[in-house]
């Protein structure tokens, strides 16, 4: 990481990334799904949004701690997904044994 | 696509399958339909813009007693403004606007994930999810702002603020040079999200 930090890339961001205004945000359709889901679920009140976000941070937290050679390529909407399928077991929104099913399919 | 930032299809593939399942057995289930995603998901991509944090900095600019009532209760002057309704709503609530003045400049991160202030900002952009970014930002955010083009001089303090699920920070940059006589709408034109999170400062138009 301190390599990254003493090297003067010439162009750290992508002139896609920061000029964002019109930008699209989602790479994907399941991403916007995923998105439009856990907010929908959140704005109706099936849980509070700090719940969907603990699940998100300890995602991410998982994925920062595992080794370089084992965490694949960053994809943050892997781990929102994840965070949803948790919170959604946590509220009881979606049972044990239908979460597995539906992982397993 | 390219390789960069590529992953395998079947990574991709697996992901949509997921996310179709899982949306097809809560709307089975009677907990969502389709069109309330739908709706919530037309909310995020047509009102809640950085057009609202836009017309906000504007505003800020032309009327000295807004921008002392923004930063003290940001929530209340937001609602002073005629923008899209649920303003308050998706985490608005939390919002909290910060102004840069001549000896402070001010950059909003999320070490944890990516707390945003969505209602004003839309949704944040590629680089501010990105792992090594939020490492860094917190680390040495002077020489990420460098990098990406802001060199500020050692004199002006640098103050990092780091978002949560209560604290939906905001920049209200400065008005930049040569814009005496604009429209608060020619003003709102100017402001950039990247200057509104603190990784740019808005360019004068002159420039």
């Amino acid at each position: 990481m301190e390599a990254t930090a003493t090297t003067t890339p010439t162009s750290p961001l992508h002139d896609t990334c920061v000029t964002d205004m019109n930008a699209p945000t989602f790479d994907a359709d399941w991403q916007r799904r995923a998105f439009g889901v856990a907010v929908a679920l959140s704005e109706f009140g099936h849980y509070p949004w700090d719940a969907f976000q603990q699940q998100l941070i300890a995602a991410i937290g998982a994925w920062e701690a595992t080794s370089a050679a084992e965490q694949g390529s960053w994809q943050y909407y892997e781990h929102w997904l994840a965070a949803l399928e948790r919170v959604l077991v946590d509220h009881d929104l979606v049972a044990d044994d239908e979460m597995r099913a539906l992982l397993g399919a | 696509m390219t390789v960069q930032f590529g992953y395998p299809e079947d990574r991709e593939a697996r992901s949509a399958a997921r996310v179709r399942a899982l949306e097809a057995l809560l709307i089975e289930k009677g907990v969502i339909t389709g069109a309330t995603v739908d709706k919530v998901l037309g909310h995020f991509e047509t009102d809640m813009t950085p057009l609202n944090g836009a017309k906000i900095v504007a505003r800020a600019w032309t009327d000295p007693e807004f921008a002392e009532r923004l930063v003290k209760d940001t929530p209340a002057a937001v609602a002073e403004l005629d923008l899209p309704i649920g303003m308050d709503g998706a985490e608005g609530e939390h919002l909290q606007a910060v102004a840069n003045t001549p000896g402070v400049h001010n950059l909003v991160i999320c070490t944890l994930c990516s707390c945003f202030p969505w209602p004003v900002l839309g949704l944040p952009p590629y680089w501010y999810k990105d792992p090594t970014f939020r490492a860094r930002a917190a680390r040495e955010p002077r020489v990420v702002l460098k990098e990406t083009g802001l060199d500020l001089d050692p004199s002006v303090e640098l103050r990092v603020w780091d978002s949560s699920g209560h604290s939906r920070w905001f920049v209200i940059p400065q008005r930049p040079a040569g814009t005496d006589g604009m429209t608060e709408q020619e003003l709102a034109a100017l402001v950039t999200t990247e200057s509104m999170i603190g990784i740019a400062e808005v360019p004068s138009p002159a420039a």
